[in-house]
């Protein structure tokens, strides 16, 4: 009776101190959240000046894609689409896609992938993703050479480049979509 | 019987004629390599000497440090050049020099001496260099030229198995005939274009008696018999059974690396177990998994199970088994 | 001056005599995971250093009040809230390290140094050199992923906390930043550990 008044009481103030901890931290923690999302938005999204509408995700195939619009004084400016690249070499790849009113791709950011360290890896590099930037559907084939479109892939990791390139190539087409209904109908947040 | 310890495996084989084992497969190695210098130039010599010179000389390094006194000797048992030759006939004919020698030592040092040295080993040193290299430089690994004798100069080209993995069964079919394959005319590292070269090899530790059939034959056999049933499922999709054995390492493997006696079962039916468990998971590999090629991969797993196989498929002695009342 | 001395081999025994990777072979999980890079293991060492240290100390403390029965939930409970702490704290000031150290902070519960320190020594002696104790150990653990990630990132990665030090023409050894490499680089630190203190004691 007596052990389990002890551990009761060694749990109970281990438990209080834990409360005082997280209160403290929990806002810290989500300035920083935000803080890593902003830095990666500000990545793909260079003509971002300050915010973002926030808007329920759109959806496309079956999928649900996280938008983030940039609208100045009514006007779609462009976009950051959260995308999925599926196949890569191990699992997903989710990336991060801006794209501009002409529908041309900013920048890409990889937020989560468990490719190849080394390897697949490098598309989270500039080196090799800045071949998209300025880049539309129009006029650039969005699947890798060897698959006869216009991507260099990285080499030894042409998995991982088919797989981010989908996801580029999503992202686009998901925000022509949304280009389209927002000329008709505004920004929406529901 | 008590008397009689079973310690864990591996136990120590027989080294009566270790020596002359190893010189037969060095003999049975040569057509492999004179064919390879044939089709990539003295770049495949300058291969083949650096891998077995390396293995020589990490050897007495490590057995130096070690502080062995027959160094000597065991450096010119003939396993070090036996491995050499095999690290050379697993790369590409691009290799750079460091490479090679990287690949030697770590089948010297990692799988072979560390273990306890020749006998000791579970795994097949070459193999564990092959798939250290592959992994850590996929793109060395991976350059591979097209053999210069028949197609003008050298150039870059994939090989078989990884058209097939990237670029489907219809490119293959219309670059490669199966003739090609068996000449070696093909792209690959140096001990996997020839068929014909490798089975000269394999034919003559056969009949040395170095190897027994049950190895060679059951690996091929079940990875005929597993990529035939996908290829009879689907014939567009998938390669047929004789391609799958006359490209990559399946030969190579087959007579020369699933057969290294130390890190193969002692018993026949362990043999035939073995070989089959080699062959299907090359198949899977081939057409199911990440890398085109899956033979190294498939006798490396297989190499972790031998200890498994002898245990149970060891001969019940005359005497052991309680007749049934 | 004898019980300085005594104060000094609490502490500096864990540094290397009984470093608990290399000697011990204790915390081998997070020794294995997150040494791919410096950055990496230092942050892992450092968090980890933390919780033993204040683990050993509160269990030092409490050690007349805590049952013998029940010792083992106890210590669980005081370690799990520092490391509760660390993880907070961490994803809060050092979000970066955080999400690549990812699942094996929270793992720190169940890393042996913890508790096999807090079983063996804290429980059994008294605050400060409990404290010692932990400092040492944890600066031990953190030496031992220390020498395991520099090895690994510059072999696999070509790089030192991330700067590189190699031209582009270097290609890295992949595979010693992926587990097998772990394995193998722990293999080979062990044997060159044991091989020291085989040599120190001959001389000696």
């Amino acid at each position: 009776m007596k052990n389990v008044f002890i551990l009761t009481i060694i749990s109970l103030v281990a438990g209080l101190c834990l409360s005082g901890v997280y209160i403290g931290t929990k806002d810290q923690i989500e300035i920083s959240k935000k803080a890593a999302f902003n830095n990666s938005l500000k990545v793909v999204l260079p003509f971002m000046k300050d915010k973002y509408e926030d808007v329920p995700p759109v959806k496309y195939d079956m999928e649900e894609v996280p938008i983030y619009p940039v609208v100045e004084n009514g006007v779609l400016q462009g976009a950051a689409l959260q995308v999925i690249g599926k196949n890569g070499y191990a699992g997903n790849i989710k990336v991060l896609v801006g794209v501009d009113k002409n529908q041309t791709i900013t920048g890409i950011q990889i937020l989560e992938h468990k490719e190849t360290p080394g390897l697949g890896t490098k598309s989270a590099d500039e080196a090799w993703w800045g071949q998209f930037k300025g880049k539309s559907l129009d006029k650039f084939k969005f699947k890798v050479k060897k698959d006869g479109g216009d991507v260099d892939a990285i080499t030894a990791a042409t998995i991982t480049s088919r797989s981010v390139t989908d996801a580029v190539q999503k992202g686009l087409v998901v925000y022509r979509e949304y280009a389209g209904s927002f000329n008709k109908m505004g920004v929406s947040h529901e | 019987m008590k008397s009689l310890v079973i310690t864990s495996s591996p136990h120590v084989r027989s080294i009566e004629r270790l020596t002359d084992v190893m010189y037969d497969v060095v003999i049975a190695m040569i057509p492999a390599v004179l064919v390879s210098i044939y089709f990539f130039g003295l770049q495949s010599l300058l291969i083949t000497v650096t891998a077995v010179v390396g293995c020589m000389a990490f050897e007495a390094l490590f057995l130096k440090i070690a502080g062995k006194t027959n160094i000597r000797a065991t450096v010119l048992d003939g396993s070090a050049i036996v491995t050499g030759i095999l690290i050379a006939l697993n790369l590409p004919p691009t290799s750079p020099i460091w490479m090679t020698l990287i690949g030697s030592l770590i089948a010297i040092i990692v799988a072979k001496q560390v273990f306890g040295g020749l006998g000791y080993n579970i795994f097949n040193p070459a193999l564990v260099a092959r798939v250290f290299l592959l992994i850590s430089f996929p793109v060395q690994m991976t350059r591979w030229v097209n053999p210069s004798f028949f197609k003008g100069d050298a150039i870059t080209a994939a090989t078989p198995l990884g058209m097939l993995k990237t670029d489907g069964l219809a490119t293959v079919s219309k670059t490669f005939s199966h003739l090609d394959f068996f000449l070696g005319t093909i792209g690959g590292s140096l001990g996997e274009v020839s068929a014909v070269a490798l089975l000269i090899g394999g034919l003559y530790l056969l009949m040395r008696k170095v190897i027994s059939w049950e190895i060679p034959v059951s690996m091929l056999g079940s990875l005929f018999i597993f990529t035939g049933i996908f290829w009879m499922l689907d014939k567009a999709r998938y390669a047929d059974p004789i391609f799958h054995i006359l490209t990559g390492g399946a030969l190579l493997g087959a007579f020369f690396m699933a057969t290294d006696m130390v890190t193969s079962p002692i018993t026949r039916k362990g043999m035939l177990i073995f070989g089959a468990g080699i062959g299907v998971l090359t198949g899977l590999i081939r057409l199911f998994g990440g890398y085109p090629e899956g033979v190294s991969f498939a006798i490396l797993i297989m190499n972790s199970l031998v200890p498994l196989i002898d245990k149970y498929t060891e001969v019940k002695k005359f005497g052991l088994v309680k007749v049934k009342a | 001056m004898s019980n300085g001395n005594t104060a000094w081999s609490t502490f500096a025994d864990g540094i290397w005599k009984n470093s608990p990777t290399l000697t011990l072979l204790l915390g081998m999980c997070p020794m294995l995971a997150t040494s791919s890079s410096v950055m990496n293991a230092l942050g892992m060492g450092m968090a980890a250093t933390f919780v033993l240290v204040m683990s050993n100390i509160f269990i030092s403390a409490l050690r007349n009040i805590i049952p013998k029965q029940m010792r083992i939930p106890c210590f669980i409970v005081v370690i799990a809230t520092f490391v509760t702490i660390v993880d907070l704290v961490m994803a809060a000031y050092s979000p970066g390290l955080y999400k690549s150290l990812g699942i094996f902070i929270p793992l720190i519960v169940v890393n042996c140094i913890v508790l096999g320190r807090a079983e063996a020594f804290a429980y059994k002696n008294g605050i400060a050199s409990s404290m010692l104790d932990g400092v040492g150990m944890g600066i031990g653990f953190t030496v031992g992923l220390f020498l395991m990630s520099t090895f690994r990132e510059i072999l696999g990665n070509g790089s030192f906390l991330n700067l590189p030090l190699f031209g582009p023409s270097f290609s890295p050894v992949l595979i010693m930043i992926m587990p097998p490499g772990a394995f193998m680089t722990l293999g080979f630190l062990i044997a060159l550990k044991s091989y020291l203190d085989k040599r120190q004691k001959k001389g000696a």
